[in-house]
């Protein structure tokens, strides 16, 4: 019998539950101090599941990427290279090549308004997606949201500025720091810089502190100095905060 | 709206540069599924650069039909399984790789975080590989069990079982650590 309610108690948790069967549960609940202290023993487990928190790789990961990246786009490049080389008398490549780039800047005329539409219609709705999740309760569901900006290789100014509201206000830890992740590609941006500066002053959060202090010595900007000298020599800043604002200092000072 | 299968499927047609696209987006958990593994910070960084390195080899084998979140975490878990040095920090000593994630609020309650979460991870470091996975995909990744098993390769009545019996474990060890 308990065994049943376990399991039960199990798929509330889980959320597969149907509405009647989770009420007749916490009926159940309600009237047995047995079943009680099963449900909260499991409500325990399930509380402390939900509390973990994402862990941020170094930079090193970042700069190794970029390097396979690179090394693959010059490997790709060298064997598509070896494939055109000899196979066809250089005169011809040249003409063929003429004429290809004259249809392209004609096509390129033709399609530019067609394009400049898809883009736009893609872009509004990538906006109205990004604005729907974010008012989520599903702290996965905010984060999605914030992936979503992946798909934008330049800065949009509605999509910053709701990746900056989310960075300085969201619940979540976790989705605050997606958020800086995000605007961190475009951190060279003026008011992403200053926005990035800022939040700097007011989280408290070391993990979001760490990873802004890591953004903002990337980009050696100058700007980010008295935020950095502050967290030095506030005394409520953590040791390792403190350590990675010398470092990120000395790496924006140097030549 | 472009998906990451859409993004996939261009990186094997030859747009490589669009992989940073998915790299930013699924960093990140790949390193935290290798981190909550019991592998060193730096491992799982090298692991995750692995996973990265065979989605680019595999790159034109890839069939945008398939959920590109299921092949990546496919290719993860095969990564781990392929890799030698196996280098797990203790239990213990996971409390230096998460100090900074714990200090927040006044001191009762950094002790109380703390104490929390050593216990999860000792709970959790109790289970299975298949049930830590199991775990890992449905509590820290949110996913629906049809895509676990899509991943894991079992069916999804057999990830409910298997979770329920990982939930049931953990519950225990939880007692068993009130009692002493």
């Amino acid at each position: 019998m308990m065994l049943e309610i376990e399991n039960r108690i199990i798929d509330f948790y889980e959320g597969n539950l149907s509405e009647t069967a989770a009420a007749d549960l916490l009926r159940q609940v309600a009237e047995s101090k047995e079943v009680a202290l099963v449900f909260e023993d499991y409500g325990k487990v399930y509380h402390d599941l939900d509390q973990q928190a994402f862990i941020a790789p170094s930079q090193k990961l970042r700069a190794n990427f970029d390097q396979l990246l690179l090394e693959e786009q010059q490997k790709a490049k060298g064997q598509s290279a070896s494939r055109r080389v000899g196979m066809w008398p250089i005169k011809r490549v040249l003409a063929y090549a003429a004429s290809v780039l004259l249809l392209v800047s004609l096509g390129l005329a033709i399609g530019f308004n067609l394009s400049k539409n898809t883009l736009n219609a893609e872009l509004l709705a990538l906006r109205a997606e990004m604005q729907e999740l974010l008012k989520d309760e599903s702290t996965s569901m905010r984060i999605k949201a914030v992936g979503l900006t992946y798909y934008q290789e330049k800065p949009d100014e509605q999509i910053v500025a709701a990746l900056i509201e989310t960075m300085n206000e969201d619940d979540s830890q976790n989705v605050r720091l997606a958020a800086v992740n995000a605007l961190g590609r475009f951190a060279h941006e003026e008011d992403v810089k200053t926005a990035l500066i800022e939040a700097l002053q007011s989280q408290k959060n070391s993990f979001l502190q760490i990873k802004l202090i890591n953004i903002l010595s990337e980009i050696k900007t100058k700007q980010a100095i008295p935020s950095f000298d502050r967290l030095i020599e506030n005394e409520e800043t953590l040791q390792v905060v403190k350590s990675e604002a010398e470092k990120g200092k000395a790496r924006i000072l140097s030549i | 709206m472009m998906t990451d299968e859409m993004i996939m499927k261009m990186v094997g047609e030859g747009n490589l540069n669009k992989m940073t696209i998915l790299f930013e987006k699924y960093q990140l958990n790949l390193f935290n599924f290798f981190l909550k593994r019991g592998h060193h910070h730096s491992v799982s960084e090298d692991l995750t650069q692995n996973v990265f390195e065979r989605v680019l080899k595999y790159r034109s084998t890839y069939n945008p039909v398939q959920p590109f979140r299921a092949w990546i975490f496919r290719i993860a878990r095969n990564v781990e399984a392929d890799n030698h040095r196996n280098i797990k920090i203790p239990i213990n000593s996971l409390t230096e790789v998460n100090e900074v994630k714990f200090q927040t609020g006044n001191v009762l309650e950094k002790i109380e975080q703390q104490e929390q979460y050593s216990k999860l991870r000792k709970a959790i470091a109790s289970l299975s590989k298949e049930e830590q996975e199991l775990l890992h995909f449905s509590k820290f990744e949110q996913m629906k069990y049809g895509e676990i098993a899509e991943i894991m390769k079992i069916s999804e009545s057999a990830v409910k079982v298997k979770i329920h019996r990982a939930i049931k474990k953990l519950k225990k060890y939880y007692q068993k650590l009130e009692v002493l």
